[in-house]
């Protein structure tokens, strides 16, 4: 336990303010979670509460390919429900066809994140964060950059977020701003909430709900022999969490030996972790550890996408560094002057690695990815009423 | 001879001072104009420019918009008097001012119709003899939700969100040669804070890439200040870029093609310091004024 908090503060200590919104206990008078069994709640900015109206219209905006510089885009793109918010491909593509360096991040339990994306510690709230896929340039992903008015007039042509927008924001200024946007697709994505796994039903009394594998897999999880749970640890299975009551929120970055390209810990570039943020030579490939909620439909795997399988994860974590033999990319992870100090190696006995998968997939929450709450609602039948339009004599009130 | 005239100017001073110190002299309009050239050329979207840089690259414009703040007169005795900047909703905001050259036309397209060739505010009535401002926003304002300021805090195309913060300045080309297009995007680097309290306002920033930027002799009612692109990239190859960076320069550190850049606009560049900014200098006389359209 002191070598865990020894942790957090060792790691944890970075972080810029930067763009920062004031995360504190926001009352959301009228909204109610719907949080699985011993889930905390999460932290919410003060001026953007909680409210049933702006999650739909959020959600509505998540999957809007209007967001986008030539309306092919959505969030949902690269973040697809059924892949627990993630994609298939190694590292995303823009709107113009650029590349991304990283791989798309699932937004698995996002509202329990204290810092954002891969290695950026400036990174804070959902709200600014929101700006960079829409707005970014380096790269670019939705390639919106100039373009927020034509933007914003693509939408307020659309009458559902004449309802939704109103319903969100109410009071006479126009709701229909870029502010109003970013705040509404955070409030979504704060309810992208996953617990209800075989996992969580076995801890909840249920012995049957994981395999005897997935069980076995679970003891050697949580040894002091792997030492999985010391970056992967808590509830939500990271080490970066917070919620109301947390008190200090926990931020880490790790460098698991991924790469050493120089024989001095070096990532390839532009991937180099926090130090692509900072500069600061001991942070170069330090990443947050995400969640492993789900992370068995999330693959391929790594910021870069350089894992395929679960089974090669495991391999990576079991050598204590990966070695890449030959290429630009060739080195010996396992002597990285700069890799983490729970990135030891381990030898597994026949059956281990299978079980240790079996339990990672155990933390699959089926009903999370096809929760139709969670999904494109531009699919979905629309409730006009619901969201402020007047009864019309004969009208059906959806569309 | 030489000591008459040291206490002719120190009576001269005493005098002022007396008489200012009863009755300081009162705010007075000032603007100061700006005009961006290419080398001899007006600076247009849509138009080519031949020669530029090193390799002799011909570019054609794709943007051209820069913020600056901190600005001060320079009176006769070398004295800066800062200038009180008009808040007008759009260009001008907490003593920051952003400068737009170019008019959304050809290849500018992702620009806006508006341009801004001046900055508008009020400094006591005086002789002046020169004009300092940084090129940048300041710190304190650099790094707040975009989307919860006034213009022109609030521009999507001067975001710089993954860094948070803003570009101070973004100068986008095409260019021909194996480098196609071309970014001069400045803006503070290696921002970080000490401190694991999420609302700390104790960041500090490695680079903060901050220029200030001192024109002797410019006299606000006759003179404009120039800045040029030509002059900009004349140390940068613009056929070259060095792999894995960004194309131009996004203010990375570890991008060379960013050290010719820097040292032009006066900035330190890793371990090299600046022989001085040669970005921006004084146009005479109002002569290079009329580049695009009305600037206010």
């Amino acid at each position: 336990m002191s070598r865990r908090v020894g942790l957090a503060n060792l790691l944890g200590g970075l972080v810029a303010a930067g763009v920062v919104a004031a995360l504190v206990v926001a009352p959301a008078p009228g909204y109610r979670w719907q949080l699985p069994r011993g889930f905390p709640v999460p932290k919410v900015p003060a001026d953007n509460p909680m409210s049933v109206a702006k999650v739909e219209l959020g959600r509505h905006l998540f999957y809007d390919p209007r967001l986008s510089k030539n309306g092919s885009f959505s969030c949902s793109t690269c973040h697809d429900q059924g892949r627990a918010f993630t994609e298939a491909k190694a590292t995303s593509v823009g709107v113009t066809g650029e590349i991304h360096p990283r791989n798309a991040m699932g937004l698995t339990n996002i509202a329990y994140a204290p810092v954002l994306t891969w290695a950026n510690p400036t990174m804070r709230a959902l709200e600014p964060q929101a700006l960079v896929p829409m707005f970014g340039e380096t790269p670019v992903e939705m390639g919106l950059a100039g373009m927020e008015a034509i933007m914003l007039d693509r939408l307020r042509k659309e009458r559902r977020y004449q309802l939704l927008f109103r319903a969100a924001f109410p009071g006479p200024a126009d709701p229909v701003s870029l502010a109003n946007v970013t705040k509404a697709i955070a409030t979504f994505e704060r309810t992208l909430i996953s617990g209800e796994s075989p996992y969580d039903r076995a801890r909840l009394g249920d012995r049957t709900a994981m395999s005897p594998a997935a069980r076995a897999g679970e003891e050697l999880f949580f040894s002091e022999n792997l030492e999985c749970f010391h970056c992967h640890g808590g509830f939500n299975f990271t080490g970066s969490v917070d919620y109301v009551g947390k008190g200090l929120p926990e931020i880490e970055f790790h460098n698991t030996g991924l790469y050493n390209i120089d024989g001095k810990g070096g990532y390839p570039a532009p991937n180099t972790g926090v130090h692509e943020i900072t500069l600061r030579g001991e942070d170069m490939g330090r990443f947050k550890a995400p969640t492993l909620r789900n992370v068995a439909v999330t693959g391929p795997f790594m910021h870069d996408g350089s894992i395929a399988t679960l089974e090669e994860v495991v391999d990576h974590y079991a050598a204590g560094g990966r070695t890449i033999a030959g290429g630009p990319h060739a080195g010996v992870g396992r002597t990285s002057p700069l890799k983490s100090p729970f990135i030891g190696g381990f030898e597994l006995e026949p059956g281990e690695k299978e079980a240790l998968v079996a339990f990672l997939e155990s933390l699959t929450d089926r009903k999370f990815l096809t929760d139709p709450r969670h999904a494109n609602p531009w699919t979905q039948p629309f409730d006009s009423v619901r969201w402020g339009a007047r009864r019309v004599r004969g009208a059906a009130g959806g569309r | 001879m030489i000591a008459r005239v040291l206490s002719a100017a120190a009576l001269g001073a005493a005098v002022t001072t007396r008489l200012g110190a009863a009755a300081p002299p009162p705010p007075a309009p000032i603007t100061i104009r700006f005009a961006a050239v290419v080398g001899e050329q007006p600076f247009a979207c849509g138009r080519e420019y031949p020669g530029i840089g090193t390799a002799g690259t011909t570019i054609t414009p794709l943007d051209f918009r820069l913020y600056v703040s901190e600005v001060a007169l320079i009176d006769r005795k070398g004295k800066a008097v800062p200038v009180r900047l008009a808040e007008d909703g759009v260009w001008q905001r907490q003593g920051v001012a952003m400068l737009d050259f170019e008019d959304g036309t050809g290849a500018c397209s992702n620009g806006s119709a508006e341009t801004r060739l001046a900055i508008e505010g009020t400094a006591p009535a005086g002789d002046y003899a020169g004009v300092r401002f940084t090129l940048g926003i300041p710190f304190a304002l650099n790094h707040r939700n975009p989307v919860e300021q006034g213009s022109p805090f609030n521009v999507t195309s001067m975001f710089w969100v993954w860094r948070a913060g803003y570009k101070f300045l973004r100068l986008d080309v095409k260019a021909t040669g194996p480098v196609e297009r071309l970014f001069v995007h400045l803006g503070s680097t290696g921002c970080v804070a000490a401190d694991s309290m999420p609302a700390s306002p104790a960041v500090r920033c490695q680079n903060p890439n901050r220029s200030v930027v001192t024109i002797a002799g410019f006299d606000p009612a006759r003179d404009t200040v120039i800045a040029d692109v030509a002059a900009l990239f004349q140390g940068s190859d613009l056929t070259a870029n060095q792999p894995k960076t960004a194309m131009g320069c996004m203010s990375a550190p570890d991008d060379a093609d960013c050290g010719p850049l820097f040292d032009r606009l006066g900035l330190a560049f890793g371990e090299r310091t600046s022989g001085g900014q040669q970005f921006f200098r004084i146009g005479r006389g109002g002569a290079v004024g009329a580049s695009g359209g009305g600037a206010r």
